[in-house]
């Protein structure tokens, strides 16, 4: 994984201080959240459904090796091929062999959160190939040069203004704001880049053990035309991403459309069982690259849970930190909630653990998750973890350290309250700190901090006890 | 390859080591619409819900009649097709092509090297006509699947998707589908589950359709009676056995 160049508070400086991104994200989190609530109401038991996805998911991981095992003899069996890769360099190694030997040179693909995460596209351009992403906001996102800050809407932090204006300096077509004007501007330029390509390269939602088939949605269309036109199709997927059955296929999508969009179905669902077999179009290789990348380390920890993610999206757009800083400041290819946990976990060396510190563990994102992920007691987790292996921040140590000490001891406490009471009182503004002296300024960034009440709790106490025994 | 295999399913085995498997619930009760006419009502009210346009039919010149005008209306002058004996009725593409309209052939598997020129005269058509394998009441969905002689791309590519439906192919739910059909999936390349025109909120979550598929669906629900493909190709299925080593086999004798 990519590491940002900016610290975590930087960023997080950085996006509160656009405008921009900010209108975009008030315009489109909202949206996803009333579509999800009308979404799930379209099912008669949302909640008993929710349950028993959770629990194909689990019982899929607790045996996850037997199911890849099935799922790869099922794939061979239908003509396909699975490539097994440790981590991203050998995942991009695996594609970049297939492209060559077969004199590839112009690549579509539809969107991929695991080709994103090995970062695939530099890979493949480096390598010399033309590599085209063919989902509306991903084409924008690479027309950009930026990565996607979203999981299922990767260019949610572009205005329309923006977008119109990076269309007419790109393409060189008018400058517009009407999204239906770009959309039709997005067709056309792709057209030829689907009919062209000799190699398509798409993510997975899901496979299926039993028979091997793929399941890819998009409401586009833009994958199904990936797998469809180019000579070779290969399929980047995650090896957690395995569902046993059709039948719980079934159950994962009926939750999956209604959690990301609020639809009851994807409007392109394709379910891709080997090659072609003497049809007149489609695939004539498919080969599936199984991206592990710190995956199977997680199985039987604390966040093997974190494993079940659908990759729906309803967590980010819940999350008020997410709402507010949008996905680039979390500096990972899986922001929001969801990749608070996941980042730092499948990239252990990376400087990803302060991101499980950017919640307010207030656990909107296990309310909404369809697979009712708990992703707060993940983060809590990871937030000890940190402490313990010696990486947290030092003053929030020597705090703690400090506090129990006096914590446990009622006199020195009683003591320290009333030392840092009359410190605050040389600072105080009309009852308010509004700078605190370090090591505690952000404390008072962006908000005031209260002085500390002149009697404590326990002195109030104190008095009323007195108080009625006078009566 | 081998080796990072062999890691991958070690490093699970061992995080997996002296854990339970974790046992599934039972599925939650489903209440399927059973009775047909209901079934039916439900399919066109979500169909329509979605953006497709249903139209209902009981007779064979009635459906050929709908399809000429539909074509008609939308000045369609290129069409891709199914092959005629994969179409619900084999008449109806004689009498598309008697009302003037040319067919675009599908390409040639052989011949690799003209094939995306082969597409890109595809990519000039100005509709899509196919038949359906299934239809799928409480998401207005259909249920395509692929097969010699029925081009992907025709669902796909044109802005314009014509598709014959036959009613008794209605499903209730998704669940449903797979609990009956799934012997489709295992015997064909590409299932594609529609709903609905192509569409994308990509830009601020405004809603656009036609974004890389068709900008129109158009479903025809049929009664009537149809040379039913659809339906002995579901009992070849059905016969087919569980083994995936041995359906491969039987799918090419059934082909």
């Amino acid at each position: 994984m990519n590491s940002p160049s900016m610290s975590f508070q930087q960023r997080v400086s950085h996006a509160l201080a656009d405008g921009q991104l900010r209108i975009a994200l008030d315009r489109t989190t909202e949206r996803f959240t009333s579509k999800r609530v009308a979404g799930l109401a379209s099912l008669p038991d949302a909640d008993a459904v929710r349950d028993y996805a959770r629990s194909i998911r689990l019982h899929t991981l607790s045996k996850l090796d037997d199911y890849l095992e099935q799922f790869e003899a099922n794939v061979t069996s239908v003509g396909g091929q699975v490539h097994w890769a440790s981590d991203a360099q050998e995942a991009n190694e695996i594609v970049l062999d297939l492209a060559r030997s077969r004199s590839v040179k112009r690549v579509v693909k539809s969107k991929s959160m695991v080709s994103e995460e090995t970062e695939l596209n530099q890979a493949l351009i480096s390598g010399g190939l033309d590599v085209v992403e063919s989902d509306l906001g991903e084409y924008i996102i690479q027309l950009a040069g930026e990565t996607p800050s979203h999981i299922i809407a990767p260019a949610v932090h572009k205005t329309r203004e923006q977008v119109g204006q990076l269309l007419a300096d790109k393409l060189g077509v008018p400058m517009t704001d009407d999204p239906v004007e770009m959309t039709a501007t997005a067709r056309s330029a792709l057209r030829d880049v689907f009919l062209q390509s000799e190699m398509g390269i798409s993510g997975v939602n899901f496979g299926v053990a039993s028979t091997g088939s793929l399941a890819i949605v998009t409401n586009e269309g833009n994958a199904s035309l990936t797998v469809t036109a180019p000579r070779i199709h290969v399929a980047m997927m995650g090896i957690e991403r395995i569902v046993p059955t059709l039948d719980d296929l079934a159950v994962m999508l009926l939750v999956l459309a209604r959690s990301a969009t609020g639809q009851k179905l994807t409007v392109y669902t394709d379910l891709l069982t080997g090659p072609r077999r003497g049809d007149p179009d489609g695939p004539e290789e498919l080969h599936v690259v199984l991206l592990d990348n710190g995956r199977s380390r997680l199985i039987g920890t604390e966040v093997s849970e974190v494993l079940a993610c659908i990759r729906c999206g309803a967590c980010l757009n819940a999350c008020p930190v997410y709402q507010q800083i949008g996905g680039h400041a979390y500096g990972s290819v899986y922001s929001g909630p969801i990749g608070a946990v996941l980042t730092p976990s499948l990239d252990r060396e990376g400087p990803w653990h302060v991101l499980p510190e950017a919640s307010s563990l207030c656990g909107a994102c296990r309310e909404v998750c369809p697979v009712r992920i708990d992703i707060p007691r993940m983060l809590l987790a990871l937030r000890a973890e940190t402490v313990h292996s010696g990486k947290g921040n030092r003053w929030v140590r020597v705090g703690f350290w400090l506090y129990r000490i006096a914590a446990t001891k009622p006199w020195l406490f009683r003591c320290g309250v009333s030392v840092v009471r009359q410190l605050t009182k040389m600072f105080f503004v009309n009852g308010w700190l509004l700078r605190l002296p370090s090591p505690l300024p952000s404390w008072t960034r962006s908000r005031e901090f209260p002085v500390i009440a002149s009697r404590t709790f326990s002195e109030e106490m104190r008095d009323r006890e007195k108080g009625s025994g006078d009566e | 390859m081998n080796e990072s295999r062999g890691a991958i399913l070690e490093r699970i085995r061992s995080g997996r080591l002296g854990a339970p498997v974790q046992s599934r619930l039972d599925p939650p009760t489903l209440i399927p619409t059973k009775d047909s006419s209901s079934l039916h009502d439900r399919f066109v009210q979500e169909a329509e819900a979605v953006g497709a346009i249903v139209h209902r039919s009981d007779r064979r010149d009635l459906t050929v009649e709908t399809v000429l005008r539909i074509l008609g209306d939308a000045g369609v002058k290129r069409l891709i097709s199914w092959e005629p004996n994969d179409l619900p009725i084999s008449e109806l593409m004689k009498a598309v092509v008697d009302d003037g309209v040319q067919l675009v052939d599908p390409p040639t598997p052989a011949n690799a090297e003209t094939l995306s020129r082969e597409w890109t005269a595809m990519a000039t058509a100005d509709a899509g006509l196919t038949g359906a394998v299934g239809g799928l009441a409480d998401t207005g969905t259909i249920v395509l699947r692929s097969g010699p002689g029925r081009p992907r791309l025709t669902w796909l590519l044109p802005p314009l998707h014509v598709v014959v439906l036959h009613s008794s192919f209605v499903h209730p739910t998704l669940s449903a589908f797979m609990g009956e059909c799934g012997e489709l999936v295992r015997c064909s390349s590409h299932v594609a589950f529609v709903t609905g025109p192509s569409r994308t909120a990509d830009i601020e979550q405004t809603l656009t359709i036609g974004v890389h598929g068709p900008k129109e669906v158009h479903i025809l629900l049929v009664d009537h009676d149809c040379k039913s493909i659809e339906e002995s190709e579901a009992a070849q299925a059905a016969t087919v056995s569980d083994e995936p080593g041995d359906q491969m086999s039987k799918h090419d004798l059934v082909q």
